[in-house]
């Protein structure tokens, strides 16, 4: 019996060593939670050793270090804690060295000068930790462009460790403000996204508001009190003419382009109220959106222009209505306490961004296109106007501080409500538009 | 008796390969399905556990010359209460020894801070944490730590010799307890690979994008490769998935206990950052 | 006879008030808005009639609203009343209804509330008999405010309709 007894349990220990190698092949741990951090990335460019003053690489570097770090989603890691200097981008960084100093991706390039004021810029972008590769590429232009190269390398970067498509390479349409509170001189201004390059489009005699880009970027659509009567005018950046956009017995105001650029959507006074209309551009026919005795304004497509979003007091306060792209079908989206004004659009299609107005605080807000999952994203005196990021994550609008002194200032901010930034302006600034991608 | 050793012998066999067959199968669903953490119970041999000592007696020599676990110190305090938590629970005799063995290891480890008068307060998983954001900074008391680390190398003899004593009494005692990964090891090392995973966020959909991978670990824990599970169908998948590797990868050597080798040699993480930020 | 019904009765109401020395209200407006000083005597009889000064100073050019609002309270409505007598004095002057809107509102409704407010009171000088042809509205919406602080004693005077004498330059 006993030899039996061995036997049963030599097999049952075979059998059970079988099960334990075959089943527990692989251990099955569920993560989470993770550590949530701006994404550590080193920028090291090949040093011009015979223009070390003028190191055209290490300015682009500033630039795109400073869009990464802007973004939030980016640590761009102090050049001073590296420990190997990139010489050239023929051989491979040593991964070690980047890793060490708790690096997760570096970007390495070199400047070469051409002919005619122009250069040529190589760039790399590795996973340190994957010891791999992620973006080759060589952009040329002239060098008068730099910054702009260096939004597009930021943009890629971004592009490629996010998986959304970047913002850097964009400009701001908004009014430069000088002067007292009372008689405000404003002007029509364009500025990088950054703040910098910027440049006054109007001399301030008449009083501009509310300029737009158009989708290409090239022209800008806003109200001008150029011949007396407030009305709706086009200018194009590049030839700096100016246009109006039709001839209406009332007031044209709160313009904005369509998404593709071929007509204008606007609203015209009529009696004591205001109504929506579609202007098309090559045609010049006016087409009625609204047909009330309110004040409808503010329109703006969806991004597949089969919608739009509007704000009418119709209700007795202002609040968001979506309609379709031929006026029916009118809904209202905004239910909360206070009143809704502004409402943009994201060119995702996903958001809206509007203000709210609620016991004397003024709020930027986005809400689902339905008016659900409403979230407000920075609160106080006087927030207003927002205007997306062309990949919409990011948001600018403009602050007005209180008081004869105060003024606006027109700051970015992520749709999260986290990385507020003031964009750095000559004077006060406000109504911003931001552009699509320039490149 | 006349139904003797051949139809019992034929029986058995006859269970052998029931239980063969039945039970493969089952294995398959088990990869297939993902399963939140999964309790690991265990059913082991004593001979398994003579081949893995085996090894590590073999592998012993070069071990000391190695400071394999320069790039975690800063996990270990925690790692060890954890892991004698959980031993307490097996038996008196062994809570004693790991007990001892624990202040040993203690007094060491005091040691060394004094005569290199390091930062007293030890570092924790959540120091890393802090670490890693004020980034520079943590360059330098990384340094500082790898220095710990390096006086610390007696460290993993006290753990054999630790190891050697509870293979004895598991012998003679209750064979089966120790050799399933707890809980807590579980734990320790999710927390671990936790504080490694920064999730591509902002992106559409980032709460949605769940990625799986398959590590295979060295004996020391180091990382012997990983591969992606899930398949980078898109640009936020792929980033999603290189995000997760980068986790894994960052955070090795994981220190599991190597007696249990066979249990965690090969791990398949799934990382889902849902709760994280938001449906 | 509407017309002259309408006359007879504004000048009246202009009268009273002259002899009373202006009415309170006026006083206050005059020293808000720079257009009065020690001695209203004097711009009384410095004032020329049918001037823009004689309009905002003897008349009174504004009337205001309460917030979000463009409906005319009895002391707007009386304003405007007085602001028709003096235009039917004047047949010839012509005058522009600014609408203005105060800061507390987003731009482009602020331009939509301004322009109701002008055409509000454009609609009421109508109905007391002045022609429309003689006057043009224009909206402002918060961009011209006469008020700069930062609470509702400077927002009230801003949400307004001012009635400017268009002079021949």
């Amino acid at each position: 019996m006993k030899k039996y007894a061995i036997h049963y349990l030599l097999l049952i220990l075979i059998l059970f060593s079988f099960q334990t190698n075959k089943t527990f092949a692989a251990l099955e741990i569920d993560v989470t939670e993770g550590n949530i951090k701006p994404l550590p990335i080193a920028i090291s460019f090949v040093r011009d050793i015979q223009n070390k003053d003028e190191d055209l690489g290490i300015n682009i570097s500033k630039v795109i270090a400073s869009d990464l770090a802007g973004s939030g989603l980016f640590y761009p890691i102090n050049p001073k804690a590296f420990l190997e200097e990139i010489v050239s981008l023929d051989k491979k960084p040593n991964f070690n060295s980047w890793r060490v100093i708790n690096t997760e991706s570096l970007l390495t390039a070199q400047v070469y000068y051409e002919e005619n004021d122009r250069f040529r810029i190589q760039y790399e972008l590795w996973d340190v930790v994957a010891e791999k590769a992620l973006i080759e590429r060589e952009l040329f232009t002239s060098i008068n462009k730099w910054r702009s190269v260096a939004h597009v390398i930021a943009d890629a970067v971004y592009a490629r460790l996010t998986g959304e498509s970047g913002y850097f390479d964009t400009k701001i349409a908004f009014i430069a403000e000088s002067g007292s509170k009372i008689n405000r001189i404003k002007r029509l201004a364009i500025m990088d996204q950054d703040g910098y390059n910027p440049r006054l489009l109007t001399t301030g005699n008449d009083l501009v508001l509310t300029p737009r880009f158009s989708p290409n970027s090239e022209d800008l659509v806003y109200l001008s009190y150029r011949n007396g009567q407030p009305q709706v005018y086009i200018y194009n950046v590049d030839s700096n003419q100016t246009y109006v956009v039709g001839s209406f017995p009332g007031m044209s105001f709160a313009p904005r382009f369509s998404p593709d650029g071929m007509k204008i959507m606007m609203s015209l006074q009529e009696g004591v109220g205001s109504n929506i209309f579609e202007m098309n551009l090559s045609s010049f026919e006016k087409r009625r959106l609204t047909n009330t005795s309110d004040i409808n304004t503010a329109p703006s497509y969806s991004p597949d222009a089969k919608n739009i979003v509007f704000e009418s007091d119709k209700s007795g306060t202002q609040q968001l209505y979506v309609m379709d792209s031929q006026g029916n079908n009118v809904r209202r989206i905004s239910y909360g306490t206070g009143s809704y004004s502004t409402p943009v659009w994201s060119p995702r299609g996903d958001y809206i961004a509007f203000t709210k107005i609620s016991k004397g605080r003024f709020m930027i807000g986005i809400m689902f296109a339905d008016g659900s999952g409403e979230r407000i994203i920075t609160d106080g005196y006087h927030n207003e106007g927002p205007t997306w990021a062309p990949n919409g994550r990011v948001l600018m609008f403009f602050r007005e501080s209180p008081g004869e002194k105060g003024g606006a200032m027109i700051y970015s901010v992520d749709v999260t409500g986290y990385n507020e930034r003031l964009i750095d302006t000559p004077g006060f600034a406000s109504d911003p538009s931001w552009s699509a991608l320039l490149h | 008796m006349i139904l003797k050793p051949i139809s019992i012998s034929f029986i058995i066999h006859l269970i052998f390969i029931t239980l063969l067959v039945t039970g493969l199968p089952s294995l398959d669903k088990y990869d297939d399905m993902s399963v939140p953490v999964i309790e690991i119970e265990l059913i082991n041999t004593s001979t398994m556990q003579e081949d893995s000592k085996e090894d590590d007696l073999k592998k012993e020599e070069p071990k000391k010359d190695k400071k394999k676990y320069s790039s975690t110190p800063n996990i270990k305090p925690s790692m060890r209460s954890d892991e004698s938590s959980k031993m307490n629970v097996v038996d008196s005799q062994k809570e004693v020894a790991l007990n001892e063995k624990m202040e040993n290891e203690k007094k060491t480890e005091k040691k060394s801070e004094e005569v290199f008068s390091i930062p007293t307060e030890k570092p924790s998983l959540n120091k890393i944490n802090d670490k890693l954001l004020t980034n520079l900074n943590y360059n330098e008391e990384k340094e500082e730590s790898k220095k710990v680390t390096a006086l610390l190398d007696k460290f993993p003899d006290d753990r054999d010799v630790g190891e050697e004593k509870e293979n004895q009494l598991e012998k003679s005692d209750s064979p089966k307890k120790n050799n399933s990964i707890t809980s807590d090891e579980i734990s320790n090392m999710k927390r671990q690979v936790e504080m490694c995973w920064n999730p591509p966020r902002g992106v559409r959909g980032a709460s949605d994008q769940k990625v799986q991978v398959l590590i295979n670990l060295n004996r020391d824990g180091s990382i012997i490769d990983v591969t992606p599970i899930t398949r980078a169908n898109n640009d936020i998948k792929k980033i999603a998935i290189e995000s997760a590797t980068r986790a894994v990868k960052q955070c090795q050597p994981y220190e599991l206990p190597i007696d249990k080798y066979e249990l965690w040699k090969e791990i398949k993480f799934t990382f889902d950052p849902r709760n994280m930020l938001g449906g | 006879m509407v017309y002259k019904k309408v006359l007879n009765f504004s000048m009246t109401f202009l009268l009273i008030f002259i002899l009373a020395g202006c009415g309170s209200r006026q006083k206050i407006e005059q020293v808000l808005f720079g257009g009065g000083t020690d001695n209203e005597a004097d711009i009384i009889s410095n004032a020329i009639p049918g001037s823009s000064q004689d309009f905002t100073v003897n008349v009174g050019d504004r009337v205001f609203f309460a917030t979000n609002s463009s409906s005319l309270d009895g002391d707007a409505k009386a304003i405007l009343e007085r602001q028709a007598s003096w235009l039917a004095l004047y047949p010839d002057i012509e005058i522009i209804v600014e609408g203005h809107a105060d800061e507390r509102g987003t731009r482009d409704y602020n331009l939509a509330l301004s322009a109701k407010r002008a055409q509000v009171s454009l609609s009421y000088l109508e109905s007391l008999g002045i022609q429309a042809d003689r006057i043009e509205t224009m909206p402002y919406g918060k961009e011209r405010p006469v008020a700069a602080c930062a609470s509702e004693a400077c927002w009230s005077q801003n949400r307004r309709a001012s009635s400017v004498v268009v002079t021949d330059q």
